[in-house]
């Protein structure tokens, strides 16, 4: 029994590096996809298309008076939404000019992430605050 | 409303793929009569102008003139958002006059 147990004390070590070596292996996937892949123009404008449908969304919350009166909106929401609306109405407008320069061509899929990243920030801001 | 429901109605029925420049001509300019009336009294429908406008960019037979009067339009409803942001930036500065006592 002595014995046993470092074996399959080892084994569990083995099956948890395998199990470490699959992750990594996946990890390094994840990451080679991200760094390597293409966006297709279609793949690029529903970005474009669901990050103008979360800026409508936040830009009419903004419209709202500051809570007092129902309906309202918190002052606090006003400059993360500004930042996000900013750094993504940007990236939208390169990934634009792009397609408009090059049309039909892929898109690197690093020049799509600012734009995902922004609605990311918007998607959060509505949750966050409840906004709809 | 109801009129500016029927513009955009009739030109979604116009944008399909194989619309040529001339009806992309076209209803490029309704657009660009009815995105000021839209933006200033019906907000609900900027989504829809924005569609068509993606749609429009998206045909073959467009034009670079006709993306730039496009470019023209979207700077119109994004001028639009940026006034609603400074708007909220200004109202957040001053002091709250819209509280409950």
């Amino acid at each position: 029994m002595k014995k046993i147990l470092p074996a399959l004390a080892l084994v569990t070590l083995l099956s948890g590096c395998a199990a470490l070596q699959n992750l990594t292996n996946d990890v390094k996937t994840a990451y080679q996809v991200v760094t390597t892949s293409a966006v297709t123009p279609t793949q690029a404008d529903v970005a474009i298309n669901v990050f103008d449908g979360v800026k409508k969304t936040t830009t009419n919350y903004l419209r709202l008076p500051i809570c007092g009166k129902l309906p309202c909106r918190q002052s606090a929401a006003t400059i993360p939404i500004k930042k996000a609306i900013s750094a993504g109405t940007l990236a939208r407008n390169d990934i634009k000019a792009f397609l408009r320069a090059n049309p039909g061509a892929n898109l690197n899929i690093q020049s799509v992430s600012d734009l995902q990243n922004a609605t990311s920030a918007l998607q959060a801001i509505i949750k966050a605050y409840n906004i709809n | 409303m109801t009129a500016a429901i029927q513009a955009l109605l009739s030109l979604l029925s116009l944008i399909a793929p194989s619309a040529t420049q001339q009806v992309i001509a076209g209803v490029i300019t309704t657009l660009e009569a009815w995105v000021p009336v839209i933006i200033k009294e019906y907000q609900d429908l900027v989504p829809i102008v924005t569609n068509i406008i993606a749609a429009l960019r998206a045909n073959g037979e467009i034009t670079p003139a006709m993306l730039d009067q496009l470019d023209a339009q979207e700077a119109i409803i994004d001028a639009d958002f940026d006034a609603a942001e400074a708007k909220a930036e200004a109202d957040d500065a001053a002091p709250n006059t819209n509280a409950t006592s």
